[in-house]
């Protein structure tokens, strides 16, 4: 495991400032990134926490009966708030049927968003696109569990559970860079990533064709909505098992989820199990 | 005078014969309900310990100049070894050796391979091994190591391993042993012929690795010629054999130490490579080294319960008793397999059948080599037999109950010898007795489907000889237990003491048990095949019950010197005659001294069989849109004759329930189909149960003490919990969805194929 500062910056703009350095990845919850990092699947000669950047910790009503949900926010806040739990159901049984305890309360809904890969083929040591590889392993290998539609240069479906709730929820995703402010829907492929060179091939930014793979779906999850309420249901009994969701990578420090009233009264039988 | 006798011993459905000496008398097993030690649900003497991390395990060894080693694997599923340049790595800072085939001595190793072999055989073979100041420097070196390899074809699935052309992991075949394992008693095809209903079904079952919470690792330290090594073990005595045999050591040279251990399952019974590694190093550097495996290494390398694939045929008559039993197993034994695991043990053993035939070929495969794992081959060989008995209990709709009751054998049906007692009716009573309390199954609930599933299983537990005790008495009254075993976590050194503090007569405190020492115990066996309680604990009250008698004859002679004329003479019985009082007023006047005891295990009953019978229920709830599977009940019954201590023997049947369940629903290696890589190693992507996948257990003993297999009447449970469970669970989906799941895990995906297999078949 390589060594690495950890900076603790007290505004967006400075952090944003510091994440733009070389070398730099941006620490929320850590549970992903510091997990790559001690498995020598990424490096860092700096961490840039957003521990004590204001405001990114809140839940907010909008005026217009949405929510705002700041980037930082844990899935355990997610899961226990009590407007999500009635009106947003999907979204907390979702962020409350991820991992365990124990990492919920760090794990945050921006770094659930940004994971890498939950795909054997990435996790062990093989070379596989995500890792500077040519091709994906696991396209020819042992794909039970990876996407069916989509998928381009890497067939791993996208890990989060939350994702999938905010997709059904049309939930959008703002964003603070250096391109300045950003609003898009969570299903929307996202900008190309940031150019930054790091030494490890792990960090690379993936193919340009793997932004092609939006919404994927796998088996053993489906989202719907019954009675005006949205709901989340999983299953996965003990295999890496991933949500129809979008594929979004990392562009700023801060990210918030919008919900647009009315909305989730819809039935999606679209996102049902594939 | 010391007498000679020879005995049979049974270890994992394996039978050897040992010769015992012996002296005087055997005890006789304690009455029901004469002990007040002996069957109290006393916690564990050294939980606290454990619990608050003061306990040294092996990986907490710390010593001053400690170096660490590090081991570079093969990535290649099958290759050799062009070249190796390890020049980097021995310029790297902190390094200082490095061990590759080309400068480590030949110490040969599995069939016919060595320490560092260039021919490797499956992905995560040991290619070098690098000795720096700290881990992370041998780790970075690891990496500075330069292999060319030949790749060679590969080949990981059992049956395509013993078809014809398969690559070849040695010149002489990829057939373990060269020859398959054959039984046959009476003849399959008549009993097929006079059958009513036939059954032909294969099962298959997956890998699945071990994952002790302790990983495998050792430290080693010389201290002049003599090595000193912490071991991760359940075989301290194997260990020391073990080593000394490949470094050509005397065995008063090697001592092993295994104070404290996190759990082996069986992966830990025998002598590894890393244990070899880290001796050698420290040998050379005059350091003391530290090798211990990480997770990933651990699932390996070190061992794993081999996949199988068995085509059952049965055969029945109208009212259910058994006419024929044919299993043909293949197994993928690894890349060293030697031979296989009984598979096909349940059914030459669990029921009375009259024709019988079973054929066990494990193949070499490019897989790391396969260990024993709790009930070897009786898990994947009772999954296959106790379906099939609950596909011929539905056609007949006969209760399956009642079904496996007719087919109860009074004798042995492969030896033909008896048990010491016959107890799989009572098992079936006593669970039928249990399950009458559950409250009325819903079989649908929406999307929910529910269904109650019943296996039996059977494994022996009898333990014997040689094991070996001492039980020594300090002036002050307080006993010492030296016992040769180890506690891998399941309580053996708290049953030690509860059966010496018995025997002896004092209190639980007063004892104390050395184990997990070579250096000063005398010898024990190895801590697999449920064998350690029956072994060991008649050993040790032996050892303790001749302390007594002479302390109880020092007694007698100091209590009727004159001044104590008061006290009754020695007419009243045992238990009176020790007390702490009498014990302080012995030490008046002799002194600082110690009584000696020793101990050494009976031979086993002649002509009997010592069986553990079990079984267990489960219920299920099937989701038939996600197929997904929750057990949401359990009991499981079990004799092991006296229950020691009800509190860790039900720790046993719960870790066992846990470990079949996650055999049943989730847990499977994974093989990449190209390059023969194993994909889930570490915990992230091999899933084991956590306690949200745990339902209720109802944990039963018959609890009667089996009088003949030993003078403790106590036989071993580690085993019996894990053998049933993936067959109830199988049965109870069965009963929810009429559907048959023959291949585990039973994952969701295999679910909703059933369902969707068993909708078409209605169409």
């Amino acid at each position: 495991m390589s060594r690495f500062d950890h900076i603790m910056p007290e505004s967006i703009e400075e952090a944003m400032a510091l994440a733009a350095t070389n070398g730099s990845r941006i620490l929320a919850g850590g549970t992903d990134l510091l997990r790559e990092i001690h498995a020598g699947s990424a490096e860092a000669a700096r961490l840039v926490s957003l521990r004590a950047v204001p405001g990114l910790d809140r839940i907010e009503r909008t005026p217009k009966g949405g929510l705002f949900i700041g980037a930082r926010v844990t899935l355990a806040e997610l899961g226990a708030h009590r407007d999500i739990r009635k009106e947003w159901t999907a979204l907390s049984d979702a962020a409350l049927g991820a991992a365990s305890p124990p990492l919920r309360n760090v794990a945050t809904i921006a770094g659930n968003l940004l994971q890498r890969p939950a795909c054997e083929y990435y996790r062990t040591d093989f070379q596989c696109a995500m890792k500077g590889g040519i091709d994906c392993p696991a396209r020819p290998g042992d794909n039970t569990h990876h996407a069916i539609f989509g998928g381009g240069a890497c067939v791993s479906a996208h890990p989060s559970d939350a994702a999938a709730a905010l997709l059904v929820l049309d939930a959008r995703i703002h964003s603070n860079g250096p391109k300045g402010l950003r609003t898009r829907p969570v299903a929307d492929p996202p900008p190309p990533a940031p150019p930054k060179s790091h030494s490890s091939p792990a960090t690379s930014s993936p193919p340009s064709n793997c932004r092609r793979q939006r919404v994927s779906a796998s088996m053993f999850k489906r989202v719907n909505a019954r009675h005006g309420r949205s709901r989340w249901l999983e299953s996965r009994r003990g295999w890496t098992s991933t949500s129809p969701a979008a594929f979004a990578r990392r562009e700023s420090p801060s990210a918030a989820w919008r919900r647009s009233p009315g909305h989730c009264r819809r039935w999606r039988p679209g996102f049902a199990a594939g | 005078m010391p007498r000679v006798i020879r005995t049979k011993v049974e270890v994992e459905g394996c039978w050897s014969e040992k010769v015992v000496i012996v002296d005087g008398d055997d005890l006789r097993s304690w009455p029901a309900g004469s002990t007040s030690i002996v069957g109290a649900a006393v916690p564990r003497v050294d939980g606290a310990d454990r619990a608050a991390g003061r306990a040294t395990y092996t990986q907490d060894v710390q010593l001053s100049g400690m170096w660490h080693a590090r081991v570079l694997r093969s990535p290649h599923a099958h290759a050799r070894i062009r070249k190796i340049n390890t020049r980097a790595a021995l310029e790297s800072p902190g390094v200082h050796g490095v061990l590759t085939h080309r400068n480590a001595p030949k110490i040969p190793w599995y069939l016919d391979s060595f320490l560092f072999d260039p021919h490797l055989r499956y992905a995560g073979e040991e290619v070098a091994a690098v000795l720096a100041e700290s881990e992370a420097e041998a780790e970075a070196a690891l990496r500075l190591i330069d292999v060319t390899y030949d790749v060679l074809p590969a080949v990981t699935d059992p049956e395509a391993a013993l078809a014809k052309g398969a690559p070849k992991l040695r010149a002489s075949g990829n057939l373990a042993g060269g020859a398959s394992g054959c039984y046959a008693r009476g003849s399959v095809e008549a009993g097929l012929d006079a059958a009513d209903l036939r059954i032909e079904s294969s099962f298959r079952t997956a890998g699945a690795l071990h994952n002790a919470l302790e990983t495998h690792g050792s430290v080693a330290r010389w201290d002049g010629d003599d090595l000193i090594l912490w071991d991760s073990t359940q075989y301290i005595f194997g260990i020391r054999q073990g080593v000394a045999e490949k470094l050509g050591l005397a065995l008063n040279r090697v001592r092993v130490l295994c104070p404290y251990m996190g759990g082996g399952f069986g992966a830990k019974n025998s002598v590894r490579k890393y244990m070899v590694i880290a001796a050698l190093f420290a040998r050379e550097s005059g350091r003391p080294v530290r090798a211990v495996l990480d997770r990933v290494e651990e699932n390996l390398s070190t061992g794993h319960r081999h996949e199988t694939v068995t085509h059952v045929r049965l055969g029945v008559t109208k009212d259910g008793h058994l006419t024929a039993l044919e299993a043909i197993t293949s197994a993928g034994g690894g890349a060293h397999a030697g031979g296989m695991m009984p598979v096909g043990g349940p059914f030459r053993e669990l029921y009375a059948c009259p024709n019988v035939t079973t054929e066990e070929r494990a193949a070499q495969v490019n897989l790391g080599p396969q260990a024993a794992f709790r009930a070897p081959g009786y898990v994947e060989g009772t999954f296959a037999l106790e379906s099939s008995i609950d596909i011929a209990a539905r056609e007949l709709k006969l209760d399956p109950l009642e079904f496996r009751r007719r087919n109860i054998s009074r004798l042995d049906p492969a030896m033909k010898v008896p048990y010491t007692r016959s107890s799989l009716g009572k098992v079936l009573d006593a669970g039928a007795t249990a399950l009458a309390r559950w409250p009325r199954l819903i079989r649908r609930a929406g999307d929910i489907a529910r269904g109650r599933g019943l296996a039996a299983a059977i494994w022996g537990v009898g333990g014997g000889p040689p094991a070996q005790a001492t039980v020594m008495m300090q002036a002050d009254g307080t006993l010492t237990v030296l016992a040769g075993t180890q506690d891998l976590g399941t309580g053996t050194k708290t049953v030690l003491a509860q059966v010496a503090a018995e025997e002896f007569g004092i209190p639980l405190a007063n004892v104390r048990v050395t184990l997990g020492d070579t250096g000063v115990t005398p010898h024990g066996p190895a801590s697999w095949g449920s064998i350690t309680v029956p072994s060991m604990a008649p050993a040790v009250r032996l050892a303790a019950a001749d302390a007594r008698e002479q302390v109880e004859a020092l007694l007698q002679s100091t209590q009727t010197r004159p001044g104590r004329g008061s006290r009754k003479p020695a007419r009243a019985t045992r238990r009176h005659r020790i007390t702490l009082a009498a014990l302080a007023d012995l030490r008046k006047t002799l002194g600082d001294f110690t009584i000696v005891g020793r101990g050494s295990r009976w031979p086993n009953p002649e002509g009997k069989r010592v069986v553990g019978f079990a079984a267990q229920w489960v219920e299920v709830a099937v989701d038939r849109v996600t197929g997904e599977i929750r057990v949401t009940r359990a009991i499981s019954v079990h004799d092991c004759g006296r229950v020691l201590n009800d509190r860790l023997a039900t720790s046993q049947v719960e870790g066992g329930f846990i470990q079949g369940l996650g055999f049943a629903l989730m847990e499977g290696r994974r093989v990449d189909p190209i390059t023969h890589r194993v994909l889930n190693p570490s915990l992230l992507d091999y899933k084991v149960p956590t306690i949200r996948d745990v339902p209720p257990i109802e944990v039963i003993f018959l609890n009667e003490p089996d009088a003949a297999a030993n003078n403790t009447g106590a036989i071993g449970i580690g085993e019996p919990p894990v053998i049933p469970t993936a067959a109830a669970i199988g049965n109870a989906v069965a009963d929810a969805l009429d559907i048959r799941l023959t291949e585990t895990p039973f994952t969701p995906r295999r679910v909703l194929d059933a369902l969707a297999a068993a909708r078409k078949e209605q169409s």
